[in-house]
């Protein structure tokens, strides 16, 4: 891809030096106030980015953050085929991701500030949120193993991590759920780009199409006391129970477990059970004598 | 192409003859019945005239509720993915 | 096409809709059976040992879909993402379809390019090359280099043509660098090969301990069941021991991380503990062990000039020793918790927690291992020191308490361990070292008494008479020997079967490359696509892979799979196993054998090798009526039975059974070939029709009554060792070959990811695969990195004393390395890992130590 690409890119980046910022603009007016009406959601903006409408303003369409990329992979959108304000950078995660360079090389040259130049930790970036978009052909949902966005994340745990629950299908494996969490995802669409479907089920979404919003007046209790560090009111007194000797109750697990049971046969030396589980997984082998 | 299924729901004893009306009409099948459930599927070329299938569906006398269950949409014929490898 | 996509995607509607109302569709089933003109029929997945069934959907002679066999007790319907991309890996775009030879001037020459020739002109150049090497350079001279990918009868058919036909000990499988030492270690400590639990062991066991296993990334449906009983059972735990942090950490009730080479401490101090705790097994290790010690300080199966190998003083020994339970309680005291915790890094709280488990008498373990514990200088040691553990606590030959080593590859088992394509085996068990054990073979095989090279070249006592004229001598070469062999000359033909050697043995710029590409050497590489073997063979043959013929793997819970040809090979591409049997028809017993042994069956003069090994009135005698049918009537291409004129696969596999049910050695019993077709494997040994899960204890498993009629149900009897007592054998700590020092600092561990198996050669030409793994990089403790002045993303060269790869840094990987160690994939063809490593084994099991010698990381 490189040469094309690199082609493509130092002709926009020297267009925009020679032509100035302003007389590109006075020559483009019309085409932006076109294009701007809103990103298509699979395009994504640089880290740092402001605000879509506030980026728009300050954008001067010069193409240096897109020259600084050092993976290629910003694009300046092209008048009339991509659908995005002309001239304006952006990424589709799908053919190429953010790679989330530590030292964020696309920003720092910005000359007006439509990329943030405060942020200094890409960890901090937040371009968009992925979001397991199609649960049923997710593989990973089915129980296949496969987890390649969880592998390929850089925040791997924090920004995707993965919820262990039973197969209750096959009865006796897991199934391993990716689960992107907003508040550490940075949008870099790694994982949409690494997603081994043939459309991927994981997509970076702009954040208003990604997010929904709790009611204003609830919170989740456990959520609360944990970053309370405790209860948030008086905690609960020690309870006691009516129980028959030998029993035991685990209020928290609501658990019922018997003491001085005598210790399962397990013991290699100890005789085995009559028939027992040799029989039962022997297939049949007690018939045989 | 754009495919869907339904579940129809009716009373039990209408179910014959609504599913019989719904066989007849364009692009839809009875696919499975039993007890008043009808399991439909509606195979129409574009997503406009499937949505108005499906009121119109609602809209049948004896209709207790329709609940849509599958969709499937898509505006080209994707490539065979294996004989793309090759 | 366009139609059945319709369909198929209608029949998921509705199915959908019916099941959620909850009402049954007939049409709905009857559609999903082949309405679509699919025809479905079950293989077994081609990656790993873990031996996941496959349904495969063949239309119009390609196949076109694939699904997890839902009724495959091993996976139930899924896949991980390897086999879910199963069926591309026949469809890459640069398939071989031609054999192709290097020449110049129309001429073979080593030095040329490769052109396209006949299989008749590549076999005729083989046989030239292959005989005269045989007859100037006597068994050694040649060598066949195969696969635990291999099928079962490839491995077999593999073995006769060198062991019989070339009257050659040079055969090895590259299981040898897989799991040889677990091989050495089951033998020393039973006698006999393979586990003795399976893999329902993950659903009855509580504690599961991962010792050099990331099974979270390498064996991925095994990985989902002990999760799913980690997330189950109540007080269930998992144990993870490493020495990088891997993905099976985030589940682990206990993650140790470990300086390399101190899981030997590790063990013993598991066993100090339960000794100390005293509560072992009193009864069971009275009853069924025996306590002994083994030889130290062994060398590192370098080169003998090397100064490690001059130094060593039990240079390769390993005869044990008996000692008292005293004695090995002593041997192990030294282990206490102070002492391995300091040496090995490891918190002295993990290490009672780890103990802990292993000591309570109630509690039920099962330990798991792979490359970490066979790719290790100490490997045999370290295997038998996990057992020793089992052994002491009785925990072992039942559900839930299992030591249990887990293979890498399909058929490692089924195929080079069972049938065994190494060196030193024969089939079920069976070694060249023992005459006993050749004779009874060479009766199988229709042969004259003498024809298989014993292992010190003698039969009865007198020397074997051989075509070159000079004596035998020792004939055993193991796969490292081979690539010096290849180097210093002493071999010059070898025949790389199934596997991408080139890119998979240690030491590439020192040993492998100079050997392979050396004047006077002709290597032939069969492969179904271009690797990095391929490219540096003289003689490349295409290769029909997986569904492309009849199959049979084995996997590790000693599950034997059989599949049927579903689909034909491209162009001239033929299978392994015709490629052995053809070939066999270019060679005459007079080119390879010498007069005195054609004396004792003067009916075989003149004969070609084929007449004698595979049209020898055994292997030949199942007719083939030129399809294959299943019970539903589908119908099956089989290209090797319309080629000879039998049913090839089946006649190789009921010879190899006369192996297991006529041979010396108990224990190996498969089921008829029939049987196999019809069932989701079976678990040997298979008598009377009813599989063995728990080997070993009576009642489960039936050969105990076969050799101790007395036994009462639940009674052990490990009869792989004559009195039916295993072996504890006491190994200590010993250091690893090349630790890092001031100019190479870092210990370089290589290993796999998730997304690719082995060598890429087939998960690479997957582009949703490549896709998602790339390109190896180095994983690195970002304290080494900053160190360095290195972030993630950085190019670094890495350097050991024998090369350099250039890659990129990832400290924010899946795996993270402790410090002082870093860890890099070897699947990347474009970065070839194996220019750093050391070809150091374990001087027993002669398995290289992939895992740890000296690199530094700088700035590229």
């Amino acid at each position: 891809m490189a040469a094309k690409t690199v082609n493509r890119r130092r002709f926009l980046t020297t267009m925009a030096r020679t032509a100035c910022g302003v007389s590109l603009f006075a020559l483009g007016l019309g085409f932006y106030a076109r294009g701007s009406k809103a990103l298509p959601p699979e395009y994504i903006r640089p880290p740092g980015a402001l605000e879509e409408e506030k980026f728009l303003s300050a954008c001067t369409r010069c193409g240096i953050c897109v020259r600084d990329c050092p993976y290629d992979i910003l694009k300046l959108a092209e008048l009339g085929r991509d659908n995005a304000a002309t001239g304006t950078p952006y990424f589709h995660a799908r053919s190429g991701a953010c790679e989330m360079c530590e030292d964020i090389p696309c920003i720092p040259n910005c000359p007006t500030g439509a990329l943030d130049h405060s942020l200094t930790d890409i960890n901090k970036a937040r371009m968009g949120l992925a979001v397991v978009i199609d649960q049923e052909n997710c593989i990973a949902f089915q129980g296949l193993r496969c987890e390649v966005c969880y592998n390929v994340c850089p925040l791997r745990g924090k920004a995707l991590s993965l919820d262990y629950q039973p197969n209750k299908r096959s009865g006796r494996h897991a199934l391993f759920i990716p689960v992107v969490h907003s508040d550490a995802c940075t949008g870099c669409g790694l994982c949409e780009r690494a997603c081994i479907l043939e459309r991927e089920a994981i997509k970076v979404l702009p954040i208003r199409l990604a997010k929904g919003e709790l009611g204003h007046h609830y919170r989740f209790g456990w959520k609360e006391k944990a970053k309370h560090g405790g209860a948030l009111v008086t905690p609960d007194k020690e309870h006691h129970f009516n129980l028959p000797k030998g029993v035991e109750y685990d209020y928290s697990t609501g658990r019922i477990y018997v003491k001085n049971k005598p210790a399962a046969p397990n013991a290699p030396q100890a005789a085995k059970p009559k028939g027992g589980a040799a029989s039962i997984l022997n297939r049949g082998i007690q018939e045989a004598k | 192409m754009s495919i869907c299924s339904l579940i129809v729901y009716s009373r039990p004893e209408k179910m014959e003859a609504i599913s019989a009306d719904i066989d007849a009409r364009e692009g839809c099948e009875v696919a499975a019945a039993e007890n008043g459930k009808m399991v439909v599927l509606i195979d129409l070329p574009s997503r406009d005239r499937m949505s108005q299938t499906i009121m119109d569906l609602n809209n049948i006398p004896g209709v207790i509720t329709v609940s849509f269950i599958y969709e499937y949409f898509e505006e080209e014929e994707p490539k065979d993915p294996v004989s793309e490898e090759a | 096409m366009k139609m059945n996509r319709r369909d198929f995607i209608k029949t998921q509607a509705v199915a959908a809709a019916a099941a959620t109302a909850g009402i049954s569709v007939p049409a709905v089933s009857s559609a999903q059976a082949g309405d679509d003109g699919i025809r479905w029929d079950k293989t077994a997945c081609r990656f790993c040992g873990t031996g996941c069934s496959v349904l495969l959907g063949v239309k119009d002679g390609r196949v076109v879909a694939s699904q997890g066999d839902p009724d495959a007790p091993v996976n139930k319907g899924l896949n991980c993402i390897k086999g879910y991309f199963l069926t591309k890996i026949m469809y890459g775009a640069d398939r071989l379809t031609k054999p192709l030879m290097r020449k110049k001037n129309g001429k073979f020459a080593k030095d040329g390019q490769f052109e396209e020739v006949s299989w008749d002109e590549a076999f005729k150049l083989m046989a030239e090359k292959f005989v005269a090497a045989r007859k100037a350079k006597g068994p050694k001279g040649i060598g066949m280099f195969g696969s635990g990918q291999w099928t079962i009868w490839e491995g077999y058919a593999g073995q006769k043509l060198i062991k019989a036909g070339f009257r050659s000990n040079s055969l090895e499988p590259n299981a040898r660098h897989c799991m040889a030492s677990a091989v050495g270690a089951f033998m020393r400590g039973f006698g006999i090969d393979e586990p003795a639990g399976c893999y329902d062991d993950m659903e009855a066991g509580e504690t599961f301990v991962l010792w050099g296993s990331n099974m979270a990334e390498m064996h991925p449906i095994l990985w989902s069941r002990i999760t799913n009983t980690r997330l189950t059972k109540p007080g269930a735990q998992i144990h993870v021991l490493a020495t990088f942090r891997n993905r099976c950490f985030e589940l682990a009730d206990n993650g140790i991380i470990f300086k390399p080479q101190t899981d030997l401490a590790i063990a013993n101090f598991i066993a100090n503990y339960i000794i100390e705790k005293g509560t072992y097994n009193k009864e069971f290790v009275e009853k069924h062990c025996h306590f002994t010690k083994t030889p130290t300080d062994i060398g590192y199966g370098l080169r003998a000039n090397d100064p490690r190998e001059k130094k060593a003083k039990n240079r390769a020994k390993g005869k044990l020793t008996k000692i008292s339970f005293e004695e090995y309680a002593k041997s192990v005291s030294k282990y206490t918790a102070d002492y391995v915790s300091e040496l090995s890094g490891v918190p002295k709280e993990q290490l009672i927690k780890l103990a802990e488990q292993y000591a309570d008498p109630k509690r039920k373990v099962a330990s798991y291992w792979t490359m970490g514990f066979n790719q290790h200088t100490r490997g045999v040691w370290v295997n038998g020191l996990v057992y020793n553990i089992h052994l002491l606590m009785g925990k072992i030959s039942e559900p839930g308490n299992s030591p249990f080593s887990l293979t890498g590859q399909p058929s490692a088992c089924g195929t080079a361990r069972e049938v065994g394509t190494f060196t030193h085996r024969l089939p079920a068990d069976l070694v060249v070292k023992k005459d006993a054990h050749c004779k009874f073979a060479e009766k199988i095989w229709k042969l004259p008494a003498g024809t298989i090279p014993r292992a010190n070249g003698k039969m009865d006592g007198k020397p074997q008479p051989d075509i070159s004229g000079k004596p035998m001598g020792k004939t055993l070469i193991h796969a490292v020997a081979m690539h010096r062999a290849l180097h210093d000359g002493v071999m010059n033909c070898f025949w790389v079967m199934c596997n991408n050697n080139l890119q998979a043995a240690a030491n590439f710029n020192g040993e492998s490359w100079p050997g392979w590409r050396a004047k006077d050497n002709f290597i032939v590489v069969s492969d179904p696509y271009p690797t990095v073997s391929a490219m540096g063979a003289d003689l490349v043959l295409p290769t029909a892979m997986w569904a492309e013929k009849e199959g049979a793997y084995g996997n590790s819970e000693r599950r034997t799979q059989f599949w049927r040809q579903q689909v034909k090979a491209p162009g001239e591409a033929r299978s392994d196993l015709w490629q052995i049997m053809e070939f066999s028809k270019y060679v005459k017993v007079e080119d390879v054998w010498p007069a005195e042994l054609i004396a004792q069956k003067p009916e075989y003069k003149g004969k070609t090798l084929y007449d004698v090994l595979f049209a020898n009135g055994f292997v030949n005698k199942f007719p083939f009526d030129g399809k294959i049918k299943d019970e539903r009537g589908n119908e099956y291409d089989n290209d090797e039975s319309a080629h000879f004129g039998y049913y090839v696969q089946k006649g190789l596999f009921e010879e190899y059974r006369r192996f297991q049910w006529e041979g010396p050695k108990t224990g190996h019993q498969q089921a008829p070939f029939d049987a196999y077709h019809k069932a989701r494997g079976l678990r040997w040994p298979v008598i009377d029709g009813k599989e063995t899960l728990w080997r070993f204890r009576a009642g489960y498993d039936p050969i105990v009554r076969q050799v101790k009629k007395d036994a009462k149900d639940g009674e052990v009897y490990f009869y792989g060792k004559k009195d039916g007592k295993a072996n504890i054998i006491f190994a200590p700590y010993e250091p690893a070959a090349e630790p890092p020092d001031d100019e190479y600092d870092l210990w370089l561990c290589t290993g796999r990811v998730l997304e690719h198996w082995h060598s890429g050669s087939m998960t690479r030409r997957v582009p949703e695969l490549y896709r998602a793994m790339p390109d190896a990089k180095v994983y690195m403790n970002k304290k080494d990195a900053r160190k360095r002045r290195l972030r993630n993303g950085s190019k670094v060269k890495i350097i050991t004393r024998r090369g350099e790869v250039v890659t990129r840094v990832e400290t924010r990987g899946r795996n993270v390395p402790q410090e002082g160690l870093v860890f890099i994939p070897w699947f990347d063809a474009g970065r070839l890992v194996n220019k750093l490593t050391l070809d150091q084994t374990d001087p027993l099991s002669k398995e290289t130590d992939y895992k740890k010698c000296a690199c530094k990381v700088v700035k590229a």
